[in-house]
């Protein structure tokens, strides 16, 4: 059979179109119970503090601990063909997370709101810079997850926990929702 | 080195092997979804599916989750030579 040069080209176009898309959807299957999962814990851990606010650091680190562990737990088939793009996802995770901490040290803030609000913002940049790489879905999760978060710290400060439970965490989990769909 | 391959050529099978390329090794895309992706008719994907199982360039695993029907479909090494042969054969047309 003879193939043209623009057949050639054609098919070539469609290859790289079809697999983008394949990778991209995989990504985003892979992606979405964690985000599910992080959207509870941002519903109990910001609606516990709500009710609690005294217990703020205690609830914050059994939720964060518990959604980290579900998390390595449901990345574990993932861990397990561990190859060099997976370490590069753990180095990234890790110089957030590092400068997360470094920021909160450098500049301290001065009421407990602060931090809750300046960790998902931390949590929406990341999601728009992989976004930008990984897929236009993550960059509208992180813009909407800023956007929401502004909103709640600019105008609705006395109940920002309470916001941040059900809109925040609602958004996270029906994000996760939207990821699975093709 | 470049190799024509008549099975993979055909439009449909083409996009059918890019979609299940383009995944890490041994992961499978659901029917519902690779149908949505190469953006075929379930008739015409199911056809063309067959093809490719036959030619062992793809495993097809069929199972329930509850009570619905599940297919899922990765390629195989031989599928993914095959079909990596055949992107060569068309990029040196290009040259």
């Amino acid at each position: 059979m003879t193939i043209s040069k623009e057949q050639a080209k054609s098919a070539l176009q469609d290859l790289q179109q079809v697999g983008d898309r394949s990778a991209t959807l995989y990504k985003y299957t892979r992606i979405s119970p964690h985000l599910i999962l992080w959207g509870c814990v941002w519903m109990s851990g910001y609606g516990l503090s709500d009710a609690f606010p005294s217990q703020t650091g205690l609830i914050w680190l059994i939720a964060n601990s518990i959604g980290a562990a579900i998390s390595i737990y449901l990345a574990r088939a993932w861990f397990r063909g561990i190859g060099q793009a997976n370490w590069r996802v753990g180095y990234a995770i890790l110089s957030i997370l590092t400068f997360t901490v470094a920021t909160v040290a450098i500049l301290p803030p001065h009421a407990g709101r602060q931090i809750a609000a300046f960790i998902p913002m931390v949590i929406a940049t990341t999601y728009v810079l992989v976004g930008i790489w990984h897929g236009r879905r993550l960059v509208i999760l992180g813009t909407l997850t800023g956007a929401l978060t502004l909103l709640g710290y600019f105008l609705l400060y006395s109940h920002f926990n309470l916001w941040m439970a059900v809109v925040g965490g609602g958004a996270l989990v029906l994000a996760g929702a939207w990821l699975k769909r093709v | 080195m470049g190799q024509f391959d008549d099975i993979i050529h055909q439009p449909v099978r083409l996009k059918i092997m890019a979609a299940l390329k383009a995944l890490p090794r041994g992961e499978q895309l659901e029917f519902v979804r690779l149908r949505a992706i190469v953006q075929a008719t379930e008739g015409n994907l199911g056809a063309h599916i067959g093809t490719l199982e036959k030619a062992g360039y793809i495993v097809v695993e069929k199972d329930f989750v509850g009570k619905k029907p599940r297919t899922r479909i990765a390629i195989s090494s031989s599928g993914r030579t095959a079909f990596e042969r055949h992107v060569t054969y068309l990029k040196d047309i290009l040259k």
